[in-house]
């Protein structure tokens, strides 16, 4: 079978909180141990949810830009870009271009459209909240 | 001993014999886990005469935020000398020819335990003690009027200069977009508030996991680099942020719900809270949060930090905050 970048995370995660931060005691040592298991099992966790939410992000902020126009030149020549988006555009990068265009529209919108700016609260609410972590719980707990 | 630690205790020895003017052994010297922000090492520092638990908080190469140690040492001092529960501060070099960056030495509180963040119920029984001391005493902090050498040595930032200090941090650290930042910015620039009352000595870190807990009483309040003359409800909002709640919102610090909490607070200091402000400080609380969580990252990304506790800092609590921001700015703004 073939391993998910997730177990292995999670296995590097269960090794370091079984073999490596019981020998190492409370020292620093072994609270940055500690500290490490916990990152691995969040970032397992990172791995099994990331590439659906990225790809949910972007279609959410895709349709809160579609068609918006606001009058200033630059922000409507990034709009007008981000409707035609590349196929070969990795996710991350589209991702990020997209979020940056709704930083500047939102800035545009506080100022001037109440109800836009409003829509992008909400939407920045929603992506946020469905970026968050749980707590790292002790691997096997 | 390691040679790092060998290295430590030699300069350490030496300083303390400069200070002492007498020989200076140094055992038991040890790391404290989890201040990014600073290293924090105990040791027991014994001369012809006896033997001294000690606390030496030292600048690393690379932290979470800047902070300096002459501005926490003041702080200590000056809260030490007004009766608060805090470790005696005994030595300062500001500029870092003992330890090769900037420390200070204090005594060691022994035996008090910090709250760990993902800890439920960190106080059980003893937390509405806890909570009342606690409370007691950041009023009697707040009470306490600025004077010249407090003017001297603490930055002055009132509201809006607090989130001057954050903006530029944010600006500075920042590595692509930061939607919900730039948001939370934009609103607290709009709205803010008057003074809730005359400046105060702020501490800036006041939160679980920044004061010690012995025997079900509070034992220090700890971790002052933050400190700075401003005003006081900042304190309040930060020990209400909910990344310090261990599950339960309904109390401050996961001690006293919050309406015990400020008449505590209102009694010890002599000031009413302001509720007019209080969304504007707590939005700024899970702002100023961000920002931390920023500089944090950007360590990490840099190249410039290694301990993993910045990379957990700019992971999970970067994340919590950008939620919480984001949710209170839904409900300010609505």
């Amino acid at each position: 079978m073939r391993l998910s970048l997730a177990d292995m995370l999670e296995a590097l995660a269960l090794g370091q909180a079984r073999h490596v931060a019981p020998a190492l005691g409370d020292s620093h040592a072994g609270k940055t141990a500690q500290t490490i298991s916990a990152l691995l099992l969040m970032l397992a966790e990172e791995a099994r949810s990331l590439c659906a939410r990225r790809h949910a992000a972007i279609a959410a902020i895709e349709a809160l830009l579609a068609g918006v126009r606001t009058g200033e030149p630059q922000l409507d020549l990034l709009l007008e870009g981000l409707a035609r988006p590349d196929a070969q555009e990795p996710a991350d990068a589209r991702h990020e271009a997209l979020l940056h265009a709704l930083e500047r529209l939102h800035d545009w919108a506080d100022r001037h459209d109440p109800a836009l700016s409003a829509r992008c609260r909400a939407l920045l609410c929603r992506l946020a909240a469905g970026e968050q972590l749980s707590p790292p719980l002790p691997p096997g707990s | 001993m390691p040679e790092e630690s060998a290295g430590l205790a030699a300069r350490l020895a030496a300083w303390l014999e400069a200070a002492w003017g007498g020989p200076v052994a140094i055992s038991d010297l040890r790391r404290f886990h989890g201040g990014a922000a600073r290293e924090t090492h105990a040791l027991r520092a014994t001369t012809g005469t006896g033997s001294h638990r000690l606390v030496v908080r030292r600048d690393p190469s690379s932290s979470l935020i800047a902070t300096s140690r002459a501005v926490e040492f003041h702080a200590l001092a000056r809260a030490h000398a007004a009766g608060l529960p805090v470790p005696r501060p005994l030595l300062l070099d500001a500029k870092g020819d003992w330890l090769g960056t900037p420390a200070f030495i204090m005594e060691e509180v022994e035996g008090g335990q910090a709250a760990g963040l993902f800890e439920p119920d960190p106080y059980g029984s003893a937390r509405e003690a806890v909570g009342e001391a606690l409370f007691e005493s950041l009023g009697r902090l707040h009470a306490l009027v600025p004077d010249a050498a407090d003017r001297a040595m603490l930055p002055g930032q009132d509201a809006a200069g607090r989130l001057a200090w954050w903006r530029e941090t944010i600006a500075r650290h920042a590595a692509g977009p930061e939607p919900v930042a730039r948001a939370a910015l934009r609103w607290l620039e709009r709205h803010i508030p008057p003074p809730s009352g005359p400046p105060a000595i702020v501490h800036g870190d006041f939160r679980s996991g920044n004061f010690l807990v012995r025997d079900g009483r509070l034992a220090a309040l700890l971790d002052w680099e933050m400190a700075h003359i401003g005003d006081p409800m900042e304190d309040l909002a930060w020990a209400a942020d909910p990344l310090w709640s261990h599950g339960d919102t309904s109390r401050l610090a996961a001690t006293l719900p919050p309406a015990r909490a400020i008449a505590r607070w209102e009694a010890a200091s002599g000031r009413r809270f302001a509720h007019d402000s209080w969304a504007w400080w707590r939005l700024f609380a899970g702002l100023q949060g961000l920002a931390i969580w920023i500089s944090s990252a950007d360590e990490v990304a840099s190249r410039r930090g290694h301990d993993p506790v910045l990379l957990f800092a700019g992971l999970y609590p970067y994340r919590f905050h950008n939620a919480a921001v984001a949710r209170m700015l839904c409900e300010v703004a609505a």
